[in-house]
């Protein structure tokens, strides 16, 4: 039995987050506090107030935490979502496990995002920090009067029961206890440009002096979502059994529109640092991808869509989500509109063909592709609202919408970075497009011919792959081959210091590879995949492109919080075994199909075992090529990103050094 | 006469042996789950007849490939479909007064931003450029002399 004092150790935690709602509201005040008085001394309140904000904010975190291990069920939170028999690694992850404490991590995640930014700005944009602080302050206390008011974890529950509920069992996994975590720190990232832009509006900020600082943050969070969309596309596919990772379900929209919309914005904005032009556009960009960054937490939090992110919400929750979506983007965009004409483009296109306007062209194309997922998402939604009509919008649909806008993206990353900034030289990228063109064109006709009666899309997606990966390599290959004649140095060497000497260019030209790499995954196993759906008896053998996996019979098992029943199958060919599991968890009456993958660099054999008659055992079998492709260029992306982020403390060193040497010299 | 009644008798006992086959089923299978990708299973959230694990979405595959058996067409069976549940099951709107604007939307987009950018573009580029840069004189040289050396 739990002692008194950490039976109620979440009152702490309760009473540290209404602390934080109203320091979250001072801190949003206090600019306009000090306008009003006159006292400028009252706007540090707003900067002091994150790390407060931050600290409480994590008191009430750890609390919950603490009752989750303790299995202290006298919290609603706890007995609902949890109870004895989860291992203690899910129970800490039970924190964002259910509706009401994944909203609270949402809160966590960002008072921690705005204490980061009060400490970066302090030395950097001291000027400016109070109105980024309050605006942030206004989102959290936004935030927290939901989490508060309608969707409390710190709620106590009398009589206490003796045992909880049992955390969703499909969101037992290692990947789902990463992903929402991960897609929250994308989501939340977004807040701090929108917060840079608010604040440029608001005080006339010039644009070359935030622009560079909001780069890097969506930058940032730009790599969170990414990871948190490949995480959970990797959740669905090793958890859920379907056989797939992506199935245009309303919810993962929901995190791919953000996506698209960051994407756009990450090389918008590098326009606007090279050629100072795009800013008016800029700034749409960052208020729409945070607006579509809280239409997805609406999504999915509200339950407009059911599905099995949405836990169960009540719908009071979903109008104010909606209500405070509504304010926020009628006041950005209303300031946008007002103030917006300071913030205008100092200089303009002088041809138009330029790198500039292939990076309009990405602009456009991202945007057509987020508005094209926004209505095939919203519009049944809308339809059913205002006529009962019930339409479907799924995959066949998103795929044949979707897949030509990909393939045209892959043709502008392809001649993009080859564009000179300015104005183009024609007969040069001419010359430059050929080789690569006619090598992608080489593939194309290559996979047409190999695999013959295939879908048009797999031999020009190849072979746009392999158009990029040329120009890539080519332009990779021209600067090694400058700098040897500059420096007289190896070509290992000149290599190096090529790509180290511009990482933030080599960086974004490695996740456009890591693009790629991901690009051949979905077309392998979106388009030559295979499956088959059979009884098996116990000896049987099953044959499927190639592979032949044999049926050894059945096991029970039990696991730590469920009983199931554990199909034994061999992969023939290489002598892999397969485990996969039905599995049906303590009070849950759902079965639960947990699939067994046996994974090389090319193919993916994956099998889920389901419901048994007469001695044999309902057998799904999926080979899956290249789906590695897709985790492997997801780790690419990241990597690159990381690279080219790596250039910004480089600098911040180099500048430091050079700063103390001045200093020395005087 | 005789021998016909015997093919009769042959091939309707050896029918549904046909479906036993391996080849035959994988095939039939193969053309079932490409009509029920495209049809939603109606009790679950957002997934497809041919994912759904849910016990009502086998019930409509198995009927699915009944249907295959019997030498239905995928779109008689889709029609099927449709005239018991309504277009809600079809995953992908048909091009009807509800479902239209799907389909207008892409290339309606397409056609607006095209526009829009191509339009910007060229009127920004006819705007009068802002005066050229003077001349270096020998003291910026001086600068960038400096400067690169420093590098």
């Amino acid at each position: 039995m739990l002692s008194d004092v950490s039976l109620n150790l979440i009152e702490l935690g309760h009473f540290a987050a209404y602390l934080a709602f109203f320091v979250a509201i001072v801190q949003a005040l206090a600019p306009l506090a000090a306008r009003v008085f006159k006292s400028p001394g009252l706007r540090t309140i707003s900067i002091n107030a994150a790390p407060v904000l931050f600290l409480l904010t994590t008191v009430g975190a750890l609390t919950i935490v603490y009752s989750l291990l303790t299995n202290n069920f006298s919290v609603l939170y706890v007995a609902s979502n949890s109870n004895t028999h989860l291992p203690v690694f899910y129970k800490v992850a039970a924190l964002w496990g259910g509706h009401r404490g994944s909203l609270y991590l949402w809160v966590w995640i960002l008072t921690a995002y705005t204490a980061a930014v009060g400490l970066h700005g302090r030395s950097r944009y001291p000027d400016r920090l109070a109105v980024i602080m309050a605006v942030q302050g206004a989102l959290i206390a936004g935030f927290y009067g939901l989490v508060l008011f309608l969707s409390d974890p710190f709620t106590r529950l009398f009589p206490i029961p003796p045992q909880g509920q049992n955390m969703n069992p499909l969101l037992q996994d290692p990947g789902m206890v990463i992903h929402p975590p991960m897609l929250y720190m994308g989501y939340v990232g977004f807040s701090i440009p929108f917060a840079f832009a608010m604040t440029a509006l608001l005080t006339n900020w010039r644009s070359e002096l935030w622009i560079g600082h909001t780069r890097r943050w969506a930058l940032f969070a730009w790599g969170f979502l990414t990871a948190g969309i490949i995480f959970g596309a990797w959740w669905s596919y090793y958890v859920l059994g379907w056989g797939g990772y992506w199935g245009w379900d309303p919810v993962e929209n929901a995190s791919f529109m953000p996506w698209l919309m960051g994407t756009a914005l990450i090389h918008s904005i590098s326009v606007q640092e090279r050629r100072r032009m795009l800013h008016t556009w800029n700034i749409f960009l960052i208020i729409t991808t945070f607006a579509l960054s809280l239409l997805g937490t609406f999504l999915v939090r509200s339950g407009v869509l059911a599905s099995v992110h949405t836990f169960s919400a009540a719908p009071g929750q979903g109008i104010y989500l909606l209500t405070f979506m509504v304010i926020v983007l009628t006041l950005a965009f209303g300031l946008f509109l007002i103030k917006g004409g300071y913030q205008q483009a100092e200089e303009s296109f002088i041809s138009p063909l330029s790198r500039e306007s292939m990076f309009i062209w990405n602009n456009v194309i991202f945007t057509i592709a987020c508005a094209c997922v926004l209505l095939g998402t919203l519009y049944p939604l809308f339809l059913q609202a205002a006529t009962g009509a019930r339409i479907s919008v799924g995959p066949p649909y998103f795929d044949l919408v979707m897949v030509p806008i990909f393939l045209v993206m892959l043709a502008v990353m392809a001649i993009g970075p080859l564009v000179s900034w300015r104005k183009a030289n024609l007969p040069k990228l001419r010359g430059r497009l050929v080789v690569p063109g006619l090598l992608g064109l080489a593939l194309a006709v290559l996979v047409a011919a190999l695999w013959a009666p295939v879908y048009w899309t797999a031999p020009v997606a190849v072979g746009l792959v392999g158009f990029v990966a040329a120009t890539i390599v080519a332009n990779v290959g021209r600067a090694v081959i400058a700098r040897r004649h500059q420096h007289h140095e190896g070509p290992w060497q000149a290599f190096t210091n090529t790509v180290l000497g511009n990482r933030r260019h080599y960086g974004g030209m490695i996740v456009h590879m890591g693009i790629l790499v991901i690009a051949i995954g979905l077309v392998g196993s979106g388009l030559f995949k295979a499956s088959k759906l059979v009884m098996m008896a116990p000896g049987d053998v099953l044959q499927l492109a190639h592979e032949r996996v044999r049926f050894d019979g059945t096991r029970k098992v039990r696991g730590p919080d469920y009983n199931a029943v554990e199909g034994r199958l061999t992969v023939l060919n290489n002598g892999a075994k397969l485990r996969p599991e039905q599995r049906v968890f303590f009070g849950s009456p759902m079965k639960v199909e947990r699939p067994s993958v046996n994974s090389t660099l090319l193919r993916d054999v994956y099998v889920d075992i389901g419901d048994h008659q007469g001695g044999k055992w309902e057998i799904h079998l999926f080979i899956n090529p290249l789906v590695n492709f897709i985790w492997m260029g997801g780790g690419i992306v990241i990597a690159g990103l990381a690279f080219s982020l790596s250039d910004y403390a480089r600098r911040r060193r180099r500048v430091a050094v050079g700063a103390e040497a001045a200093a020395s010299h005087l | 006469m005789k021998s016909w009644a015997w093919l009769v008798v042959l091939m309707v006992l050896a029918s549904p042996a046909w479906g036993v086959t391996v080849v035959h089923e994988s095939v039939l299978h193969r053309r079932e789950i490409a009509i029920a990708k495209k049809l939603r299973c109606t009790v679950c959230q957002a997934e497809s007849l041919a994912v759904s694990q849910a016990g009502i979405a086998r019930d409509m595959r198995k009927l699915i490939r009944q249907k295959l058996r019997a030498g239905e067409t995928p779109a008689q069976i889709r029609a099927y479909f449709v005239k018991r549940y309504g277009d809600y099951i079809l995953l992908k709107p048909p091009f009807d007064p509800l479902g239209a604007i799907l389909w207008i939307w892409p290339f309606a987009l397409a056609a607006a931003f095209g526009g829009v950018a191509i339009a910007v573009m060229r009127r920004r580029s006819r705007a009068p450029m802002p005066a050229t840069a003077p001349e270096l004189g020998p003291e910026d040289e001086a600068r960038i002399e400096a400067l690169t050396r420093q590098e």
